[in-house]
């Protein structure tokens, strides 16, 4: 008996130790992104404070720094720590060895520097202004390219799974892979090398930046529930019958919810109805994921569950919202309003940062072979994230209604509009503020932990290359 | 059970659904539209829309790389679907004709500026279009909009001469005695785009409100 606990221990060592270069790498890579977007988005906010603030230097207009902040935020933080995280599910999911490590290395270095020259390129020569695709597109090639790669190596590492199952988790994971290149492949050719003129760029645009965030980053983040709420709670979905039709569900609409938020817009109004009705209909299968999971989230102490909880509660009331306020009717009043970026806020803040951080406190133990040093800096990360996510999105959506409210009124002038936004602008940014603060807190744990993994080794960076079993300090 | 092929069949197919509808589909479709048909209220026949000038084709350039849309819409709301029209940000709704000489059209998703669709018709002067992105505040007291006096040049003013162009600024905005503020080449492109916008062209998708009336009588 001990003896096969140990051969399963082992296992999981040299499993977790084929994949550790370039999955640290892309969650090193992804939480520094994620800071500096934070940074640009707060310097950004400052801004709209003072607009008179950095007018000397062109880099750091109000839009540069936006698309630049945007840009750092999806492709360098949630598309990194994506892959990464996807990596390390797709080997312990299936219990093999990481196929090409080396090669999934230097690709994220492709995929680093290429997002460092395109947000520095939004702030020098300034953004394409296609959503979710922001950098010129000189840089955008490289970044398909190792999006591609990246892609065909999870694949593969999905395809020398041992165990040959294909449980929920490792599903949601080869539909990002899948979709992740032809989002990337279709964006390039229709919005950067053969546009059309006009107004079909925008469905395009649209189509792209809502697949990326549902299609392609998404599943990333539901594997991890999928994965980490039984692991660690010991409690299997509460109905494994619905996962699939959770899984096609949400495969099926998301893809089609692109045009909804062009309601009145210059398009035929078919697209937006469809688009709306999509996006009313997947509240069917986030209310699925959110009943499989609630029951064995919600009331853990342990703070990687604590992170999947907020993930879960946040999807529902995204879910929700976005539901309620996708109709027309809705819509002219949240219209071209903050509300509606408190809720893409809701979604990448609430749903898929935690879920991501929950991968990393569950991944990095298990990676470096020792648990993070510091036992309250996870409290406190998971305190300010929460409650950071909280404030930034509540005061974007109760002030992006009361500005929805004024603009409906013509005769109320839209300084006066503005006017009446700037407390919950600084709100907001109070709350970016706090969830800035919880990521230093991850960023010195992480630091010690790398100090301590460093210390005692003759050749550190030799020591990465090796996939030498490590003995990991916590159970499974 | 492995059911990895059935899955990424399932995944590609859903995905190739939906690329057909808001790729091929709107390039098919909305891609062949052209700019050469339209009638004006006196039956003439116009391009609409038309080309713009080299200089208002530079400034929308200079429009997207500064991020101007992060605050400005470029799109009017039916009067159904929003207050566009009371405010007078246009005459009728925008429609896909309305951006057919756009590279990449710039429709925007935020107002925390006003939508500027039809920007060029209550612009009024280019003297005035300069000094509002000088500065908005000389303009539009209270406004957040970033001011980007990084396009003009203060300069001391040459033989005793202030030049034609130069900013007609006055109290704690005026520069030095002997200097002047004159717009750079890139403002005065972002000038002359922001002076063409304008879409109240008789459409027979989108009819102006006037020759809807006129025709019902």
């Amino acid at each position: 008996m001990s003896g096969s606990h140990s051969n399963c221990t082992d296992r999981a060592d040299d499993v977790d130790a084929s994949c550790r270069l370039p999955v640290l790498y892309l969650f090193a890579g992804g939480v520094a992104w994620l800071l500096a977007g934070i940074a640009l988005s707060l310097v950004a906010a400052a801004k709209l404070q003072f607009p008179s603030l950095l007018t000397v230097c062109e880099g750091l207009t109000y839009g540069r720094l936006t698309a630049a902040s945007s840009s750092a935020l999806t492709l360098g933080f949630a598309l990194q720590l994506g892959f990464g995280l996807c990596f390390w599910l797709l080997s312990r999911t299936g219990q093999s060895r990481f196929p090409l490590p080396g090669i999934a290395f230097v690709v994220s270095l492709v995929l680093n520097a290429s997002v460092t020259l395109g947000v520095g390129a939004i702030l020098i020569v300034g953004p394409t202004g296609i959503p979710g695709l922001e950098v010129p597109r000189q840089v955008a090639p490289l970044i398909l390219a190792a999006v591609g790669l990246l892609s065909l190596v999870g694949i593969a590492a999905f395809a020398s799974s041992a165990s040959g199952s294909s449980s929920p988790a490792r599903a949601h994971l080869l539909g990002a892979l899948v979709v992740l290149p032809v989002l990337f492949v279709t964006a390039q050719l229709g919005l950067l090398l053969l546009p059309i003129p006009g107004i079909s760029q925008a469905i395009t645009a649209g189509w792209f930046h809502q697949g990326f965030l549902y299609l392609g980053l998404a599943p990333i983040a539901l594997a991890a529930l999928y994965y980490l709420v039984p692991l660690l709670t010991e409690r299997s979905p509460q109905s494994p019958a619905l996962t699939p039709t959770a899984f096609w569900t949400w495969t099926i609409l998301a893809g089609w919810t692109g045009a909804a938020k062009w309601v009145g817009g210059p398009i035929p109004a078919w697209w937006i109805t469809v688009s709306i009705v999509a996006s009313v209909l997947l509240v069917i299968p986030i209310t699925l994921f959110f009943l499989n999971f609630q029951g064995a989230c919600l009331f853990s102490r342990k703070v990687t569950v604590r992170f999947l909880a907020v993930s879960t509660i946040s999807l529902f009331v995204w879910g929700g919202l976005n539901a309620i306020f996708a109709p027309r009717c809705a819509q002219s009043v949240v219209h071209f309003t903050q509300f509606a970026v408190g809720l893409r806020e809701l979604f990448f803040f609430g749903f898929l940062a935690p879920a991501f951080f929950a991968g990393i406190y569950a991944a990095v133990p298990k990676l470096a072979g020792r648990d993070f040093p510091c036992r309250i800096s996870p409290q406190v990360h998971w305190f300010f994230t929460a409650a950071g996510v909280a404030l930034m999105v509540g005061s974007y959506l109760a002030g992006g209604l009361l500005q929805g409210r004024h603009l409906a009124v013509a005769g109320v002038p839209i300084v006066a509009v503005d006017h009446s936004l700037r407390p919950w602008l600084l709100l907001h940014a109070a709350g970016l503020g706090l969830f800035g603060f919880a990521q230093l807190a991850l960023v010195a744990n992480s630091g010690w932990l790398l100090f301590e993994c460093v210390k005692p080794l003759k050749d550190p960076v030799i020591s990465l290359f090796t996939v030498t079993p490590v003995q990991s300090a916590s159970g499974k | 059970m492995n059911y990895g092929p059935l899955i990424y069949f399932g995944v590609v197919t859903s995905l190739v659904a939906s690329w057909i509808g808001f790729v091929a589909v709107p390039r098919q479709t909305l891609g062949h539209l052209r700019a050469d048909l339209s009638t004006n209220a006196a039956s003439a026949v116009v391009s609409y829309p038309p080309a713009r000038s080299g200089e208002a084709a530079q400034g929308r350039d200079v429009y997207q790389s500064l991020g101007c849309s992060a605050c400005h819409t470029m799109q009017v709301r039916p009067e159904s679907g929003g207050s566009d029209i009371a405010r007078g940000w246009g005459k009728r709704r925008s429609v896909a004709r309305d951006y057919l000489q756009d590279p990449a059209p710039l429709l925007g998703s935020s107002r925390l500026g006003p939508d500027l669709a039809n920007y060029g018709e209550r612009l009024g002067t280019n003297s005035f279009a300069l000094i509002r992105l000088y500065n908005p505040r000389l303009v539009v007291a209270g406004s957040i909009c970033t001011p980007v006096p990084f396009l003009f040049e203060t300069r001391p003013i040459r033989g005793g001469v202030t030049s034609s162009e130069a900013l007609s600024l006055k109290g704690a905005a005026a520069p030095e005695v002997g200097s002047e503020v004159v717009p750079g080449l890139r403002a005065r492109q972002l000038a002359a785009f922001l002076a063409s916008l304008s879409t109240s062209v008789d459409l027979p998708e989108a009819p102006l409100p006037l020759v809807e009336e006129t025709a019902r009588k």
